[in-house]
């Protein structure tokens, strides 16, 4: 589905990416885990266009994406949700998921009814004719969720779409993702939420100081003694294989 | 559901337009039809701008040089080559829309107050060179449109409230346009683009072409309201139609009527252009001086109270009126 090849990001004097080399197949739930500052987020701002590598090659689905502005990925098949929520704070609900829609969409009307649909999927129905700015942490970020769905990708990059959710939340976000998959999207998953991540994924990489330093199955890199040193730590790695 | 305009609705802005249109019965005074008739000039120019300021929220204040391109493409044209302004207009319009082309490619990729100031820098580049260039332009002089016949075909009417009905029927062209683009895909892009123009190319759209699209097509508005001005006041001069002022003028008549709502720009100039009218004509000495002080201290009121303009007083009305019922029915 993906290969990133050589991928490294500086900006002036301090490197974010340092040779950064994976590839995920269609259909995986890829986690991608690292400490703060390990490059995880600029890794996805590179991968949707929003900022430029300086060197290296991404080839999603047989074709060189690192040259494309984020608007040609997006309709190729590739986009992501923030971690910084970045909803239309001006516009209501629907017509954000509508303005996703309309990547696609033949008309207004259509993509107000793709928008609806996807609204429905996240969980927002009876939200539609609110204002964006005024739904709560955890819906804005539902709704960066359904608008990116809107744009029919095939390979969706999620960054810390569970930070603040409850347990209970989190596992209907699980399912979600999970029934997406089941859909063929392919995911990209940034998380902090270790247990979440680990029912979720069927592969981890762990990015530390701009390369990964491990990758394999959840279990198998939450045992990988270099990223319970630069991330996990001792005690908690032994609580979370216990 | 804000989909379909209800039948309602409709009929009242076809009333509205029919009203805008009869005004000349009403048998006003000379005065006040040649002010009506500026009022609706300035309500096409600033409508060209609300499309890309407002809509989008890139503020140029660089929008003179399209209502001068128009002023002066048709003016040239029509004192040099005897060409009809229904002609020079349109001409003008597509010169504008190339400029705005040119303009674009060089400040889309800045933003906030960068992409202000360049293109108001810009627009003091056209005046310069439109002054230099005398032997065509008529330089800082500029160009009288001479009267040949009181004729439709070329545009001419002895008096500026002759004009009134050909602007009021630009004002309707103007603001149906602004109006189809709001609820257009075009519009529901551009109002991504303002929100957060991340985002919207994370949605997949063209954030370029979209501004692109909306600065040519608020070209064209702003251009045709410049030929129709040379045309009433038979004359263009660079201070007239590309000035600073003008800019700043036809940025704040959208800015106060609201610029995010296609019947911004009418609002804003309906209030603001009579006013700046009687402001000039309460002659000079205290009275002139207080009249500028009024004015600026209403802009100013205006502005702090409502940042969404009178627009947005009405809307937060509207959201008033809906709540009550529902108050009312609850124990």
């Amino acid at each position: 589905m993906i290969t990133v090849r050589g991928i490294a990001k500086h900006f002036g004097g301090l490197t974010v990416l340092r040779d950064v080399n994976f590839s995920v197949a269609a259909g995986e739930i890829v986690g991608l885990i690292g400490p703060n500052g390990a490059g995880k987020s600029t890794l996805f701002n590179i991968l949707c266009g929003i900022i430029r590598a300086n060197s290296g090659e991404i080839t999603f689905e047989g074709r060189r994406i690192e040259h494309l502005q984020p608007h040609r990925i997006c309709e190729s098949g590739l986009t992501k949700t923030s971690q910084i929520v970045r909803v239309f704070a001006g516009m209501s609900v629907v017509e954000n998921a509508l303005v996703g829609a309309l990547l696609h969409a033949r008309s207004v009307a259509q993509a107000r009814a793709e928008g609806l649909a996807a609204l429905k999927r996240v969980g927002l129905s009876g939200s539609e004719e609110r204002q964006a700015s005024d739904l709560a942490l955890v819906d804005r970020m539902r709704l960066e969720l359904a608008r990116a769905l809107c744009t029919r990708p095939r390979l969706l990059l999620v960054d810390e779409l569970m930070a603040g959710l409850n347990a209970a939340e989190v596992s209907a976000m699980l399912e979600l993702l999970q029934s997406l998959r089941d859909e063929g999207i392919t995911l990209i998953v940034i998380e902090h939420n270790m247990a979440a991540l680990m029912r979720l994924c069927d592969r981890v990489l762990a990015l530390d100081t701009g390369s990964i330093i491990a990758q394999g199955t959840p279990e198998g890199v939450s045992r990988d003694p270099r990223v319970i040193e630069s991330y996990l730590g001792e005690k908690f790695a032994r609580a979370l294989n216990s | 559901m804000r989909t379909e305009a209800p039948w309602g609705r409709r009929t009242l802005l076809a009333i509205g337009a029919l009203a805008l249109l009869c005004v000349p019965l009403l048998h006003l005074s000379d005065y006040t039809m040649r002010v009506a008739t500026m009022t609706c000039v300035y309500v096409v120019a600033a409508a060209g701008w609300t499309l890309i300021g407002g809509y989008a929220n890139q503020i140029t204040l660089g929008q003179a040089t399209m209502f001068g391109i128009g002023a002066y493409v048709s003016t040239m044209l029509f004192v040099h080559f005897h060409v009809s302004p229904w002609i020079g207009g349109p001409l003008g319009a597509m010169a504008a829309a190339l400029a705005a082309a040119v303009i674009g490619l060089l400040v889309f990729r800045l933003w906030g107050a960068y992409f202000a100031l360049v293109t108001l820098a810009l627009a003091e580049m056209v005046r310069i060179l439109v002054e230099y260039a005398q032997p065509i332009t008529g330089g800082p002089q500029g160009i009288s449109v001479p009267f040949v016949r009181n004729s439709l075909w070329l545009l001419q009417f002895p008096e500026a409230k002759d004009y009134y009905e050909i602007a009021a029927l630009l004002v309707i062209l103007a603001l149906a346009l602004a109006r189809a683009v709001q609820s257009s895909p075009l519009g529901y892009r551009l109002r991504a683009i303002r929100d957060d123009e991340v985002a919207a190319k994370l949605a997949g759209i063209n954030v370029f072409r979209t501004k692109m699209i909306a600065f040519m097509l608020g070209a064209v508005l702003t251009a045709l309201a410049g030929t129709l001005y040379a045309q009433i006041t038979g004359f263009v001069d660079p201070d007239s139609v590309l000035s600073i002022t003008l800019s700043v003028q036809l940025a704040l008549y959208a800015i106060i009527g609201g610029a995010q709502v296609w019947w911004g720009p009418l609002a804003g100039a309906a209030l603001l252009v009579p006013l700046g009218q009687a402001m000039t004509g309460s002659g000079s000495g205290a009275g002139a001086g207080l009249a500028k002080i009024v004015y600026g201290l209403l802009l100013v009121a205006i502005v702090v109270i409502q940042p969404l303009g009178i627009a947005g007083f009405v809307k937060s009305l509207q959201r008033r009126k809906r709540a009550a019922p529902s108050e009312a029915i609850a124990p």
